[in-house]
C-alpha cells in the first residue's frame, strides 16, 4: 500500500518537474523572441521618426510654395471661389425638373422668338484667374535651389545635419 | 476539564514514575518508556499542544488561501494578471516632438550615431586620424589625430552621422573608433518660426522659447506638446512681411496672427530669423542692427502710435462721456509746455470734427481732445484692465515687459491717447485689439492649443455696444480711411488700424528720418471679427511703390490684405457681398452726423 502510495508521488514529481523545466524553457525562448521583437519595433520606431520628419521636411510649405512658383502655373484659390455650403443650391427635384421640361417644349414649340444657343455664363476674367496665370512663365530656377537633393535614404534632413557640424 | 494521561516518549526519567504495573523486557526501546504525567509537567505539555495546534491551523489556513488562489487562476483566469504583460516594449525615451494645432511637426528628435574614438583599442592613430580625415575633409587631420592621441580614454569624433557616413566609416574597419546611440533635434519648419520654438542644444537641452520653457515636459517624452499655431498661416505671414522688409530695406519686421475668441496665437512671425538647427551660425549683430534671436513679438515693446487710437475712442464711448456722433476740434494744435501736439501734414482737418471723423483720418488732436473728457485716471484703468502694463504671462520665457508713465499725468494721458508714451509688446497689442473687436472680452493670449470645447478665460472690458461700433469705426479706416488703398480685401471684410509710431531712439528722444515703426491691425471678418493679423516694419524707407510714404498704412497693411486674402481660403472663409443691405446695415457708420459740438477746455 504504502509502495503504490510513494510510486504515485514519485511519478508526479517527476512529471511536475518535467513540466516545469518545459515551461521554463518555453518562457525563456519567448522572452527572448519579444526582445528580439522590441529591438525591430524600436528600430522601426526610430525609422518612423526619420521618415516623418523627412516628409515634414518635404512638406514644409516654403519649399511647396517655391516649387509651386517655378514648375506650376497654379495660383491660390481666389477668395471669390469659396462657397459657404448653405449657398450650394439642392438638387431640383423630379417635379421642378418636369416643370422645367414642360416650360422650355412650351417655349420652342411656340416659336416666336428664335432659340438661343445656350451660353455658359460669361466668366469675368481677374487678374489673378488661372487663365492668365497659364501664360506666366515659371519664375527662374534660384542657384542655390538648382541642384538635385542628396540621394542618401534619409537625405535631406542628415544632410542638413551633416552640414551643420 | 476532563483529566488525561499524557504519553510521552522519553529518554532517561524526568517527572515521577508511575506506579503502573512494570513494563515487560520484551518492549524494544530500553530507554523510553511510557509515562503519565501530571501536575506542572502536565500543564506545559498541554500548552505546547494547544500551540501546536494554533500554528498547525495557521499553516492549513495559509495553504488553503494559497490553493484557492491557484484555482481560481487555473480556472477562472484574472484579467488583473494579463495587463500587466506588457503588450509594447518601452521605446528608448527620446525628447517629444512640438506639432503645430494640426498635427504637423515643427520639432522632432531622430536617432543618429555619434562616431567616437576609444584610444585603448588604438593600433596607428596617425593612419586612423588620414583615414578619416579623408572622409571627413571638413575635420582637419591635426583635429583629428588630436583628438586620438588625447588624454581621454574616449573622444568624439565626430556627432551625428549619417547612415552612408556611418556605413563608409564601418569599412574602413579601424578598431579604435565606435558608434554610440545619439539624438538630434530636427526642425522642419527651419527659421520660419525659429524664435518661437527656440531650439536645443547638442545634448537635447532646450535653450530658447517652446524648447526652453517647456524643456522639462518634453524631456520626459510621453506625449507630443500640440501648439495653437498653424503652419500654413505661419508660412504666409513670414512671406509677407519678409516681402514688405525687403521692398521697403527695413531693419526688420513682425507679424501676428491671433484667434479673436480664443486669444490662440495662429502664427508669429519676427524678421530677421536664424536656423534653429544652427542657431550659434549667424555673425553677431552690429550694436545697431536687430538680433535675429530676438523675437519681437513677445520680447520687444514698442509704441505703437495711432493704433492706440482704437483703445482711447473705445475708452471715451464706453465711458458714456462721448458719443460717436460728438464733435471735437480737431484743427488747432494742442500746445502743453513746450510740446505742441499737431497732425500729419496735408492730414489736417478743417475744423471741428466727428469722432468716426477722427478715427477714420486718424487725428492725433482730435484724440487728444476726446480723451480730455475722461481723463487719465480712467484711462490709466483701461489700459491696466486691457493687461496693456502689466508683463504678459506667455508660453515662451522671452517677454518683454510694458513700459508706461509713473505718476500718469495729463501729459501722458495726450500723449497716450496717439500711442506715444507707453511701450507693449505686439501680441498684447493684438490681445487687447480682439477684445475690442469680438465684442469686448478680453482672452489672454496663449500658444497652446486649446481643446475642442474649451472656454478660455475671459474678462468683460466694454460693453458689447461700444465693441459693435469700434467694428463699424475700423471698417471706416479700411474703406474710406488711413488704409484704404491697401487694406481692403474684396470679399472680406476687413477692419482695422494704422500706426506709424517714431521710434525712440538710445538717447531717449524721437526723430530721426526713415526710423518709424509702421504697423497695421486688420481684423476680419468684421460683422462678427475671428482673426486679428498685425504686421509691423522697422524703419522702413519710402519708395515709388508707396509714393514715398512711409506709414502704416503704406507699408504694414498691404502685407496684412495679402495674408488675408491667402488665409481665408485656406480656412475656408466664405466671402461676402459687402454692398449687400445687411452688410451695409452691420457696417454703417456717419462720419458726418448731427450731434453736439464740444469746445476744448
Amino acid at each position: 500500500m504504502i509502495r503504490i502510495t510513494t510510486l504515485f508521488w514519485v511519478a508526479l514529481l517527476v512529471v511536475a518537474g518535467g513540466t516545469v523545466m518545459h515551461v521554463s524553457y518555453q518562457v525563456r525562448h519567448l522572452e527572448k523572441h519579444l526582445s528580439e521583437i522590441a529591438k525591430e519595433t524600436r528600430q522601426e520606431q526610430g525609422n518612423i521618426r526619420i521618415l516623418t520628419a523627412e516628409w515634414e521636411t518635404l512638406n514644409d510649405p516654403r519649399r511647396i510654395d517655391d516649387l509651386a512658383k517655378r514648375y506650376l502655373t497654379l495660383g491660390s484659390t481666389p477668395i471669390q471661389r469659396v462657397v459657404a455650403l448653405e449657398a450650394v443650391p439642392l438638387m431640383p427635384t423630379d417635379e421642378q425638373l418636369a416643370k422645367f421640361a414642360l416650360a422650355a417644349s412650351g417655349k420652342s414649340a411656340k416659336g416666336r422668338a428664335p432659340t438661343k444657343t445656350p451660353v455658359a455664363p460669361a466668366m469675368p476674367i481677374r487678374p489673378d484667374s488661372p487663365v492668365q496665370i497659364a501664360s506666366r512663365k515659371p519664375a527662374p530656377v534660384p542657384a542655390a535651389l538648382s541642384h538635385a537633393p542628396a540621394v542618401d535614404p534619409v537625405g535631406l534632413i542628415l544632410a542638413r545635419v551633416e552640414r551643420s557640424e | 476539564m476532563k483529566d488525561r494521561q499524557t504519553l510521552v516518549p522519553i529518554e532517561g526519567t524526568i517527572g515521577e514514575r508511575s506506579s503502573g504495573p512494570a513494563l515487560p523486557e520484551s518492549v524494544a526501546q530500553p530507554l523510553s518508556m511510557i509515562v503519565t504525567v501530571d501536575g506542572a509537567a502536565r500543564q506545559v505539555l498541554d500548552q505546547a499542544q494547544t500551540r501546536l495546534l494554533v500554528v498547525g491551523a495557521l499553516f492549513a489556513l495559509a495553504l488553503l488561501v494559497v490553493a484557492l488562489r491557484l484555482a481560481d487562476l487555473a480556472l477562472f483566469g484574472s484579467s488583473a494578471v494579463t495587463a500587466r504583460v506588457h503588450v509594447a516594449p518601452p521605446a528608448q525615451i527620446v525628447r517629444a516632438d512640438i506639432l503645430d494645432r494640426n498635427g504637423k511637426v515643427l520639432a522632432t528628435s531622430i536617432a543618429t550615431a555619434s562616431l567616437v574614438a576609444d584610444r585603448q583599442n588604438i593600433l596607428d592613430a596617425s593612419d586612423a586620424a588620414r583615414q578619416l580625415s579623408k572622409l571627413f575633409p571638413e575635420t582637419a587631420y591635426g583635429e583629428l589625430l588630436q583628438k586620438l592621441q588625447g588624454k581621454d580614454r574616449f573622444a568624439y569624433l565626430r556627432r551625428h552621422l549619417t547612415p552612408r557616413q556611418q556605413y563608409e566609416v564601418a569599412q574602413l574597419g579601424i578598431p579604435a573608433v565606435e558608434f554610440h546611440p545619439d539624438e538630434r533635434r530636427v526642425y522642419p519648419e527651419g527659421r520660419e518660426i525659429a524664435q518661437l520654438i527656440g531650439y536645443a542644444d547638442s545634448d537635447n537641452h532646450g535653450q530658447a522659447g517652446i524648447e526652453g520653457s517647456f524643456d522639462s515636459f518634453l524631456a520626459k517624452g510621453t506625449a507630443p506638446l500640440r501648439l495653437s499655431i498653424d503652419i500654413r498661416l505661419q508660412h504666409i505671414l513670414h512671406r509677407e512681411v519678409a516681402e514688405q522688409v525687403d521692398e521697403f530695406h527695413a531693419k526688420g519686421g513682425g507679424g501676428l496672427i491671433m484667434d479673436t475668441h480664443t486669444g490662440e496665437i495662429l502664427a508669429m512671425v519676427s524678421l530677421p530669423d536664424f536656423d534653429p538647427e544652427q542657431p550659434a551660425a549667424e555673425p553677431k549683430p552690429a550694436p545697431d542692427e536687430p538680433d535675429p534671436h530676438f523675437n519681437r513679438m513677445t520680447q520687444g515693446v514698442y509704441e505703437m502710435g495711432s493704433i492706440f487710437k482704437v483703445f482711447n475712442t473705445a475708452l471715451a464711448l464706453d465711458s458714456g462721456k462721448v458719443k460717436v456722433t460728438d464733435y471735437f476740434d480737431a484743427f488747432h494744435p494742442i500746445h502743453i509746455g513746450r510740446f505742441t501736439i499737431h497732425d500729419f501734414k496735408g492730414d489736417e482737418l478743417p475744423g471741428y470734427s466727428s469722432v468716426a471723423k477722427i478715427f477714420q483720418i486718424s487725428s492725433n488732436i482730435g484724440s487728444v481732445q476726446i480723451v480730455k473728457q475722461v481723463g487719465p485716471e480712467a484711462q490709466e484703468r483701461f489700459m491696466n484692465s486691457l493687461g496693456l502694463t502689466q508683463k504678459m504671462a506667455l508660453d515662451v520665457p522671452e517677454i518683454g515687459t510694458p513700459r508706461y508713465p509713473h505718476p500718469w499725468r495729463p501729459i501722458n494721458m495726450m500723449t497716450i491717447a496717439f500711442g506715444h508714451g507707453i511701450s507693449v509688446t505686439p501680441v498684447q497689442l493684438v490681445s487687447a485689439i480682439s477684445a475690442i473687436a469680438n465684442g469686448g472680452v478680453l482672452h489672454p493670449a496663449t500658444l497652446i492649443a486649446r481643446p475642442q470645447g474649451y472656454t478660455p478665460p475671459s474678462t468683460r472690458v466694454i460693453t458689447e455696444e461700444t465693441s459693435d461700433t469700434m467694428r463699424r469705426l475700423m471698417r471706416l479706416v479700411v474703406t474710406g480711411g488711413t488704409a484704404k488703398q491697401f487694406g481692403n480685401v474684396p470679399g472680406y471684410l476687413v477692419g482695422g488700424k494704422t500706426g506709424t509710431a517714431e521710434k525712440i531712439m538710445l538717447n531717449g528722444g524721437y526723430a530721426k528720418k526713415h526710423a518709424n515703426l509702421s504697423s497695421f491691425v486688420g481684423v476680419f471678418p468684421m460683422t462678427d471679427p475671428q482673426y486679428a493679423v498685425f504686421v509691423t516694419i522697422d524703419e522702413p524707407h519710402g519708395n515709388k511703390k508707396s509714393a514715398g510714404y512711409e506709414t502704416g498704412g503704406w507699408v504694414a497693411a498691404p502685407a496684412v490684405a495679402r495674408v488675408i486674402s491667402a488665409m481665408g481660403p485656406i480656412l475656408g472663409i466664405p466671402p461676402v457681398d459687402a454692398e449687400s443691405p445687411i452688410i451695409q446695415a452691420k457696417m454703417d457708420i456717419d462720419v458726418n452726423p448731427v450731434g453736439r459740438h464740444i469746445a476744448p477746455n
